[in-house]
Formats: C-alpha cells, structure tokens, sequence
C-alpha cells in the first residue's frame, strides 16, 4: 500500500478581506478523485492555509497547481473590480 | 428595472452579456479558434477563456454604459459543458459576486439558449429544436419543465459538422459549421448517406464514420468535390432534423418552432425547416450568430428570469456540473 502524501501551503493576502474572497470562492468545489486526494482550506486572519492529502503524487501536484491557478485568476479579478 | 451580467464559457467561445428587462445592453464574446485539422481541448480552452474574461466584462460594462453598483445579480453558466473553461468562469463569477456584494445565480446553458431564442423572436409556446457542438435536442415546455422529446443517441449535430470539417482541414474561424456551410453553397452533387432516424431520436455517428471513411478517397478520385460532400452532409443531417422536429410539432399539435444552438444559425437548415413549417402552417422563428451561438446575454437572460421568481443559488451550490440535463431545471417562471 502507498504511503499517503501531504502538501500544505500558508499564503498571506494584502488584507483579510481579500482572504476572505479567496477562500469563499474555492471552498465550493470538491476535488473530483475524493478517494484519491482530501484538500482542507481554512482562513485565519489574512491567512489561507490549504492541506491536503493524497495517495498519488501526481494528483496532489496537478490540484497544488490548480489552486495556485484559480488564486491567480481571482486575484486577478480584484484588482481589475474591486469597488472603493 | 432589473439589470443581469451574465458569463458563458463552456465550450470554446467566452461571453459577458448584461440584459435589462429584456433589453441587451452589451454582448461581446472572444472564440478560441484553434488550427484547422484540431478540435479545442479543456485546459487550453481554460486558459483562453481566463485571458479574455476580465477585459470582456470591462467591455461589457463599458458598452452598457453601466456601473457595477447598478447590476442586480450575476448570472453564470452552471453546466454542461467542459469542466476546466466551466469552472474558471464560475471562479471569476464568485470572486465578483462577492467584490460587488450580489447574488450569483448558476444557469442551465440549454436553457439559456431556449430563453434567448424566446426573448429575441417573441416566440410564445414552440417546439423548439436546439441544435449545437455538445447538443441535439427537441425540446417541448410542458408543466413548468422544458421536455426533451427527441435527442441524438450518439454525438451532436454539430460535432458531426465540425468533426467532418476537421478531416477536409477546413478553417475553424469563426466556426467549422460555418465554412461547411460556404461549402454546401457550391456543392452539386449529392452522395447518399445513411439516414439514421430512429422514432423521436436521431443518430449521426454512422453517418460520420462513413463520410470520414469514403470521403477523402472520393475526393481524390475526382468522383465529388469537397463542396459536393458538404453539401450532402448538410442536406441529410438537416432533413432528419426538420423530421424529429415535425413529429414533435404533430404530438404536441405545435403551430411553432424555434430553432436555437450554434447551428442554428445556418441558412440552409432555417430554409429547410421554413418549407415544413409552411406545409403545416406553422411558423419558424430562428436568430442570427449573434445569440445563436454560446454568448453572455444567452445566461443573462435566463438568469433574469429566474431572478424575477426568486431562484437564487446558494453559495454552496454554486458549482459547475459537466452534465446538466434541459429537462432537470424547473421552469417557475413560466405559465
Ligand atoms: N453557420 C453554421 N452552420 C452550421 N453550424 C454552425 C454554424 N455556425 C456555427 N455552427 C456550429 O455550432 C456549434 C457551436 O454551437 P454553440 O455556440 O451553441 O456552442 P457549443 O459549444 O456547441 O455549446 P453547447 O452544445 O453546450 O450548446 C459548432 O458545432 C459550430 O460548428
Ligand atoms: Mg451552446
């Protein structure tokens, strides 16, 4: 049996609020193999903080980078429509 | 007044449309067109519709002339369609969402197309033939739900077009279906093809693997031209769509159609379709590329509709969903 695999991240955001998007928006989607991989976030202050579990390699590369992926993309969307 | 911005990406084309009451205030979209001889594949769709989403609904809002305090809900659409360009869309969507502090409403993209056909022919209670690259439906409202009445057991119209585009290594710009028809245009000769019809449904993979087989070979034996075979492709898938299309109208004594999806915007299938309508006395309403094929306004829309009654989605539930029948929406705002 394979060993389970883990990968945890603590990304800073400019401010709490921008945090609190991030994490709001990605905790809606459930990662598609959940027998394969688990992925926990949790917001402290102006902390994401992102755990995951997986029994493949592979797996756990290809959901690290698309979370890093979909952050980019919402970032993105903050700065170009973030009202004063 | 009720204003909506809604986002499309789930297949290769991303659209931002902001409707008010009815109204299409904007509706820019970006395709991504890929080399001739290639079909889209999901991450590289993805990372197309994420280059393009956020200066389209700066144009969107820019044409409408709106700011974003003035938008009542965000509409996107929910699924079917291909996971990756979905959920990137849907990503951008929450974000906003959120940033503007207005509900989110996730929309079912057939039902999209079925409502902005509405909408734009003010047709009242059609049979409606919704024909694209992912889909091949006859649709009748029926009880609060849009039924399906006939399918494709196999792969969609479109699909079929554009696969067979692929092989004649027909341009992709501004759509496969699109050049096959310029083609048809100039094409004489007819080639028989298997007709498959079968009750209410359609089948086209036969068809396919038969063209893409016999076809290059006839090419280069001088028998038919590239036109002729497009033109024998059209007319055969055409005439069995127009047939499940008039024995829907019979079951539901229908005296209307609607023809919506990508390939409804081709001439030749409208034409078609015109001539049955007339022998039954019924009357044929269609729309050009603009809202025929994928595009923002087509989820605005429906999203304004399910924002008059009241269908919001909740936070937790708005995923996307890669299989998202016609048939599983509940349609409150109709009588
Ligand atoms: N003039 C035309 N004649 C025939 N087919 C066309 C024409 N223009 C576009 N199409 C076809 O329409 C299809 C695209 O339809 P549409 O924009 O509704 O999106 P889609 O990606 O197929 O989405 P879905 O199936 O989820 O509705 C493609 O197969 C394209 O080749
Ligand atoms: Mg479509």
């Amino acid at each position: 049996m394979n060993d389970i695999l883990n990968a945890q991240l603590t990304i800073p955001f400019a401010n709490e609020k921008h945090a609190k998007i991030v994490y709001e928006t990605l905790r809606v989607d459930q990662e598609p193999r959940k027998n394969l991989i688990q992925r926990q976030l949790s917001l402290q202050s102006n902390l994401l903080i992102i755990n995951w579990s997986a029994k493949e390699s592979r797996i756990l590369r290809v959901s690290c980078q698309s979370i890093l992926e979909h952050i980019n993309s919402i970032l993105n969307t903050i700065q170009a429509f973030e009202l004063d | 007044m009720v204003t909506i911005i809604g986002f499309e990406g789930s297949a290769n084309k991303i659209g931002v449309g902001i409707i008010r009451d009815g109204e299409v205030l904007a509706n820019p979209r970006h395709t991504y067109v890929t080399p001739p001889g290639h079909g889209f594949m999901p991450s590289e769709t993805a990372k197309h519709h994420k280059e393009h989403i956020l200066s389209l609904t700066k144009q969107a809002l820019e044409e409408a002339k709106i700011t974003p305090q003035e938008i009542d809900a965000i509409s996107y659409t929910k699924g079917p369609g291909m996971g990756g360009p979905l959920l990137t869309v849907a990503i951008v969507a929450r974000t906003l969402s959120q940033l503007w502090s207005k509900p989110i409403i996730g929309v079912n993209h057939c039902i999209g197309h079925i409502e902005m056909g509405r909408l734009i022919t003010s047709a009242k209670n059609p049979t409606v033939l919704y024909v694209s690259g992912g889909n091949t439906q006859v649709i009748s409202y029926e009880n609060k739900r849009y039924r399906i009445f006939g399918e494709t057991i196999d792969i969609a119209v479109g699909n079929c077009l554009d696969r067979f585009a692929r092989v004649l290594k027909l341009s992709n710009d501004p759509s496969p279906g699109y050049n096959i028809e310029q083609m048809a245009k100039k094409g004489t000769k007819y080639l028989e093809l298997p007709y498959c019809v079968k009750g209410m449904d359609v089948s086209f993979s036969g068809l396919l693997s038969f063209i893409e087989q016999k076809g290059p070979k006839l090419i280069q034996e001088k028998k038919y031209t590239p036109e002729d075979l497009c033109y024998s492709l059209q007319e055969t898938v055409f005439a069995m769509l127009v047939e499940i299309t008039e024995r829907a109208m019979s079951h539901c004594d229908s005296r209307e159609v609607l023809i919506v999806g990508g390939v409804g915007c081709n001439l030749r299938l409208q034409e078609m379709m015109k001539k049955m309508c007339d022998e039954r006395n019924a009357i044929l309403f269609s729309t050009d590329d603009r809202f025929c094929i994928d595009n923002g306004a087509m989820i605005a829309q429906a999203g304004y509709e399910m924002f008059k009654v009241g269908m919001f989605t909740p936070w937790e539930k708005t995923t996307i969903t890669q299989r998202y029948r016609t048939d599983q929406v509940e349609i409150n705002w109709r009588e």
